[in-house]
């Protein structure tokens, strides 16, 4: 009898448990522990382009090893990001902002989404920075090439990613400079210094707490009018939702992933202030309605305001689904004339009804 | 009286005025010329006739003629005023439509003019600050360590 039960389990069982993973799965597994595991640090170079136009900078990465990782513009900006939390420090205007804990354990959550849409496959070999690399590319299922990819044989680490939309060259990140020994270079050293210990005694420490707010929460939040899409376009799913206690405001943050790229949409309760708006902020012309981008930055964003509700989705999303997005979002009516009549009607109603 | 003057006596004017015919001025002329008591008539009505075409010509002074078409118009009203009593009273009740209409209207354009005013859009509501680059920096946090981990940027000029 337990040999029957065994044949069978032989048979049954195993097959399917034991199937290997494909070999792309086991190498974005790979980097992304690898990015929290192993100490490096490098400088990478971003270009991004926007209406063909290249937006070139480059800046300081940092991995302690344990779990730290910090970013750090040579100018003004620094984020330091960890498992207990990290922070945000601007050193030009002279302020830090707490941040929340990092959530580097979900690496592996997003790559079943990512077959739902995309098309992975291990295409080659190439050297980078002298170092050895497996190249990947992946495609969208409906669509063209989206991601290609380099991974350090070694260290397992992505060193070079490019991001393609409609076959056109949208940015890349690549490292100039790499090494898996921060001892060995002062310029990470120094980084590390600024990013992780980066409050200078004069900076201004900036209060924000961040809670999750679960799926009851939200049913509140959407009750009381605040809009919480469970999807967006281009099947971006909600993931997660954090209400950010800041200065003046709480504004909600919601997280949507598709399985490659995140997109985040802020909501505050009122009207923008435009003024202020961190400097680079352009008036986007082809939306129908006032709203504000950043044009060659990374991730993207967008700031516009409809019915009294401030809006501000940051991600990084190809820009045509990032522009489907934002059209799926509230955004402002024309206000024309009956509209106004309408509104007026119901205003003197409400001060002359009693039961208003 | 020579013989035939009771036949040419009405035709006097006619031959002072020139009216006559060929064959009846020629018959006449003969009768004149042997009856005294005729040519005594003719001449008097000569006189007579020159001097009514010496009177000078006298036209309507215009007052008389307006004073003429306002008792018409006048007149016309008065015949208007005059008319049954049933007809009257249907313009009175025409009126009295007119006004309720002409009086609603103006309610309604009191109503849209107050509607308009009190509808204009709301700038009572607060503006908040947009901390842009501390967002990026949340998003970055819930984000990063995903499938495929790229260090984000924060510069928002590159």
């Amino acid at each position: 009898m337990l040999l029957i039960v065994a044949l069978v389990v032989a048979v049954v069982g195993f097959p399917a448990s034991a199937e290997p993973a494909p070999k792309w799965r086991y190498l974005l597994d790979r980097a992304a522990q690898a990015a929290e595991e192993r100490a490096y640090v490098g400088e990478a170079l971003w270009v991004t382009y926007d209406a063909g136009q290249p937006h070139v900078a480059t800046f300081q990465v940092q991995s302690s090893g344990d779990g730290d990782i910090s970013l750090a513009d040579s100018d003004s900006y620094a984020i330091r990001l960890a498992d207990d939390g990290g922070g945000l420090a601007e050193y030009e205007r002279g302020w830090f902002v707490p941040l929340p804990a990092a959530d580097l354990a979900k690496a592996h959550k997003g790559l079943s989404r990512l077959e739902e849409k995309y098309q992975v496959a291990v295409t080659g070999s190439q050297q980078l920075l002298d170092r050895d690399c497996t190249t990947m590319e992946i495609t969208a299922r409906d669509g063209g090439l989206v991601e290609r990819l380099w991974i350090d044989d070694a260290s397992g680490l992505l060193l070079r990613r490019e991001t393609y939309a409609a076959g056109e060259l949208l940015r890349m990140v690549s490292y100039l400079a790499f090494d898996l020994d921060p001892s060995r270079s002062p310029g990470g050293a120094a980084t590390a210094q600024r990013a992780t210990r980066g409050q200078r005694p004069s900076m201004v420490r900036r209060p924000q707490e961040v809670a999750e707010v679960d799926s009851g929460d939200l049913d509140v939040l959407r009750d009381a009018g605040w809009t919480v899409p469970t999807a967006l376009p281009g099947n971006y799913r909600a993931e997660s939702s954090f209400a950010v206690s800041a200065e003046d405001s709480q504004p909600l943050q919601v997280v949507y992933s598709d399985g490659l790229y995140t997109m985040s949409l802020f909501e505050q309760s009122g009207r923008p202030d435009w003024d202020t708006l961190p400097p680079g902020a352009q008036e986007a012309t082809d939306l129908g309605f006032k709203a504000y981008t950043w044009p060659g930055a990374v991730p993207q964003r967008m700031v516009w305001e409809a019915s009294g509700v401030t809006y501000s989705l940051v991600g990084d999303a190809p820009p045509d689904e990032f522009r489907a997005i934002v059209a799926a979002l509230p955004h402002p009516v024309s206000d024309g004339l009956m509209d106004r009549l309408q509104r007026g009607l119901g205003r003197l109603w409400s001060w002359v009804s009693p039961w208003s | 009286m020579a013989d035939g003057c009771d036949v040419f006596e009405p035709l006097g004017s006619a031959w002072v005025d020139g009216e006559l015919g060929h064959d009846e001025r020629a018959t006449m002329a003969a009768h004149l010329q042997g009856c005294p008591r005729c040519r005594s008539r003719i001449n008097g009505l000569r006189v007579t006739s020159t001097m009514l075409h010496s009177l000078p010509q006298r036209r309507v002074p215009t007052e008389v003629g307006a004073a003429h078409s306002g008792t018409t118009r006048s007149s016309r009203r008065q015949s208007s005023q005059d008319r049954p009593l049933v007809t009257a009273g249907a313009s009175g009740v025409g009126r009295a439509v007119t006004r309720s209409l002409a009086g609603m209207a103006a309610a309604f354009a009191l109503l849209g003019v107050a509607a308009f005013a009190a509808g204009a859009p709301d700038t009572e509501t607060r503006t908040v600050a947009v901390p842009v680059d501390v967002y990026v920096a949340d998003h970055i946090v819930h984000s990063i360590g995903g499938p495929v981990s790229t260090p984000a940027l924060l510069t928002t000029q590159p």
